[in-house]
């Protein structure tokens, strides 16, 4: 398995999120976890990115485990619900952000790749406030998966997205993940949106993550 | 392992504070150690009590005048509509550019026998003296002065309050009295308590006004104790009561704020109410007597003495406590901010109580009064220049003071007691925006401090500005640290001022007061406008 997940307990303010729960993916697999507010959907990418700490058990990328490490050192990207595009710095400068370590030839093909990807060439100059929400969705994506992450997160990507635009989106997403080979974890409440993009779905029950068998039937 | 996860450079600088803050601390529990003075006996057993009764009543005048200047300005400017509420909204704050000190050596003189209004009451008739030398005038002082936090706090919950609020009370039918008492000054409570505690801190910081108005006070007595009597054990003592005196306060203050912060965001515009030309009378009155006596005629005092006195004045010493005065105020906040917003990040993030319990017994420091800080501060660095005795001698110094009394101590100090006011204001614009773009850059590979600077720093920009004002503008008035920690020979504006006013030179005290009156007009305009230039775009 690609991405592992063995035994964790993750409760915040005496509250149980996740007890002795377990997941598991493979490689360029893209995975719907769904369910209402408030079932600890987000919790859990928050615990994959290290953003928040289980009191027990162990995560594994590529056999390598990852449990103690700090999200800078993850190698997981996360597109936030919000998208949290630096309000201060272009479309360019968000995507170059994350690869400012590479060589600065790598960096600007990176960078038109991922703009050509997302079709956000002419939009390069442009502040976050100038975008439309999809443009905005896309840059986050693209800020992601700029910096080439082993697995990639995506928080309730579409809720900011109105009926028509979401069906556009929920296709060009899926065409991005596939062509870069992705391994791709989303969260959503929207059964359609898990239907549209997902190899299977999942959900918390019991504070376990299970698999929801006929989803996208 | 775990460990190592707690363990990073925000929490690194957080610990060393926090030592070095316990420390500082532990000096007030050795100083309780030795056996009892003889001063402190007659202290205890003659003069403890009305220190404590004088310090409650100056304490609660200050709170009553300072709430309802601050509250009804806050009120007028956010809910009516009238000429100038613009000006006001400024200009309101504008006292806090005045230190109490500076206010309370004018006002003493005006109301004195040969003062201005002692000259024209006698003028008309009226032999009486109005004493403003009392516990009373120097509450009046305080509040004059210190009202715009209470202004400020108030204003920014109003306009955070919900418009339809008022609107369905009103709809409801309910009178304008009950509107009042059982809608806006509920919800208004928390922030008018906060603002009137820290106008409380300020005066109980203050030795100026005190000293000058022989007011007994807690600061007054340490100050006594210490370089009067020589006693540092009484001096460390009464620092002892006096801080049970501020718990004793602060405990208050969280009760009456239960600590809540009652707010819901406005969904539309606020319509302020025209106000009745009766009404707008009082309006002008209720906000025209704070700006008129803690601004304008402190302002036109000095101007007019610093004309009258300036060719003797003006010189290079001036200059040079100008560029002291400047010099350190910018060094003791700079690092403030940049401690504070270490202090915050970790804040911001950590799960771990000891980490959260650290950051509250940090962050205590303004609520101790200067004069007992000043008192821990040099025990600590008396304390520090013993055990470094050796290490000196080894670098060819002779002198075992090295540390003591010098500006290394004094910016410490002014570390210690600001760091308040710069977390605070570092946390709330944390607050607004969020830790997802922090986050972002975490799962984009970045590590803390790239973060930090990349990312959060911008983002910060304005509550970072806003905060470097608010404690610069603190420091460069910061009168009784300065007075008992400077080294020897150096003066800043502020002890420059207390000199003169010392030696009954007001008149000649006024270029060096009006001085340091514009660097705090200065610094209220630039961010009042910013504010408003942002609101405008």
């Amino acid at each position: 398995m690609y991405l592992e997940v063995k035994d964790i307990d993750f409760s915040f303010k005496d509250e149980t999120i996740l007890k002795e729960a377990s997941f598991s993916m493979k490689k360029g697999e893209i995975v719907a976890l769904l369910g209402p507010s408030g079932s600890g959907k987000s919790t859990f990418l928050r615990v994959l990115t290290g953003l928040a700490h289980i009191s027990r058990g162990q995560l594994f990328i590529h056999d390598e485990e990852i449990t103690k490490l700090p999200p800078e050192k993850r190698h997981i990207g996360m597109v936030f619900q919000d998208y949290a595009l630096f309000p201060h710095m272009s479309v360019k400068q968000n995507i170059m952000f994350g690869i400012e370590h590479l060589k600065k030839d790598d960096r600007y093909l990176q960078l038109h790749k991922m703009l050509k990807l997302t079709n956000l060439t002419d939009k390069c100059h442009k502040y976050p406030h100038q975008l439309s929400g999809g443009e905005a969705q896309r840059v986050a994506l693209a800020r992601s998966l700029a910096a080439s992450p082993d697995l990639l997160l995506l928080d309730e990507p579409f809720s900011n997205l109105d009926t028509e635009l979401k069906a556009g989106i929920r296709l060009e997403l899926k065409e991005i993940l596939s062509s870069l080979d992705t391994t791709c974890l989303f969260v959503t409440h929207d059964i359609e949106d898990a239907r549209a993009i997902a190899d299977s779905v999942y959900t918390i029950e019991n504070y376990k993550i299970k698999k929801i068998e006929n989803a996208n039937m | 392992m775990r460990l190592r996860q707690h363990l990073h450079s925000f929490s690194i600088v957080s610990i060393i504070v926090f030592v070095l803050v316990l420390v500082v601390f532990l000096q007030l529990f050795a100083g309780f150690t030795g056996e009892a003075s003889d001063a402190w006996i007659h202290i205890k057993e003659y003069l403890l009590f009305d220190y404590i009764k004088n310090s409650f009543f100056l304490v609660l005048f200050t709170a009553l005048f300072s709430a309802v200047f601050g509250f009804v300005g806050a009120y007028l400017v956010t809910f009516y509509e009238f000429p100038f509420r613009k000006f006001f909204g400024w200009a309101m704050i504008l006292p806090l550019a005045v230190p109490s000190y500076i206010a309370a050596y004018i006002y003493g003189d005006m109301f004195s026998y040969t003062g201005i209004v002692s000259r024209l009451l006698r003028g008309i008739g009226i032999v009486s003296q109005i004493d403003v030398m009392s516990l009373f005038g120097a509450s009046m002082i305080f509040a004059l002065t210190l009202y715009p936090y209470v202004f400020m706090t108030v204003r920014s919950s109003l306009n955070k309050q919900s418009n339809e609020i008022y609107e369905s009370a009103r709809l409801l039918k309910v009178s304008k009295s009950k509107i009042w008492r059982k809608i806006l000054l509920p919800l208004s409570r928390p922030a008018l308590v906060a603002g009137v505690l820290l106008v409380v801190l300020e005066t109980l910081n203050d030795y100026g006004v005190v000293k000058y108005f022989n007011v007994r006070v807690f600061s007054f007595a340490i100050f006594d104790a210490w370089f009067r009597l020589g006693d540092v054990g009484a001096a460390i003592r009464l620092s002892g009561v006096m801080l049970i005196f501020v718990f004793v306060i602060v405990v208050i203050e969280r009760v009456l704020r239960r600590n809540k912060v009652y707010y819901t965001l406005q969904g539309r515009k606020r319509l302020r109410k025209a106000l009745s030309t009766k009404a707008k009378v009082f309006g002008y009155m209720a906000l025209g007597f704070p700006l008129m006596f803690g601004f304008i005629i402190p302002v036109i005092y000095l101007s007019y003495y610093s004309l009258l006195t300036y060719s003797k004045t003006l010189d290079m010493e001036l200059l040079y406590v100008t560029v002291n005065t400047l010099s350190i105020s910018v060094v003791a906040t700079l690092i403030t901010l940049f401690i504070a917003l270490f202090v915050a990040n970790l804040d911001r993030f950590t799960t771990s109580k000891f980490f959260k319990r650290m950051i509250n017994f940090i962050t205590l420091g303004y609520a101790i009064p200067g004069a007992v800080l000043a008192v821990l501060v040099s025990l600590f660095f008396i304390g520090m220049d013993r055990d470094l005795v050796p290490l000196y001698q080894l670098f060819g110094v002779d002198k075992t003071l090295v540390l003591t009394r010098s500006l290394a101590m004094l910016s410490f100090a002014y570390i210690l007691r600001f760091l308040t006011l710069a977390f605070n204001n570092i946390e709330s614009t944390y607050q607004k925006i969020g830790p997802s773009y922090t986050e972002a850059s975490y799962t984009l590979g970045q590590g803390k401090l790239k973060t930090l600077w990349s990312v959060d720093v911008p983002m910060l920009k304005d509550g970072l500005i806003f905060a470097f004002v608010i404690v610069f503008i603190d420091v460069v008035k910061e009168l009784p640290l300065t007075l008992i920690l400077r080294p020897t020979n150096y003066d800043t504006m502020a002890t420059k001022v207390y000199q003169y006013a010392s030696d009954e030179m007001i008149h000649e005290a006024s270029l060096p007061s009006l001085l340091l009156v514009s660097v705090g007009v200065i610094m209220i305009y630039l961010i009042t406008h910013r504010k408003l230039k942002k609101r405008v775009k």
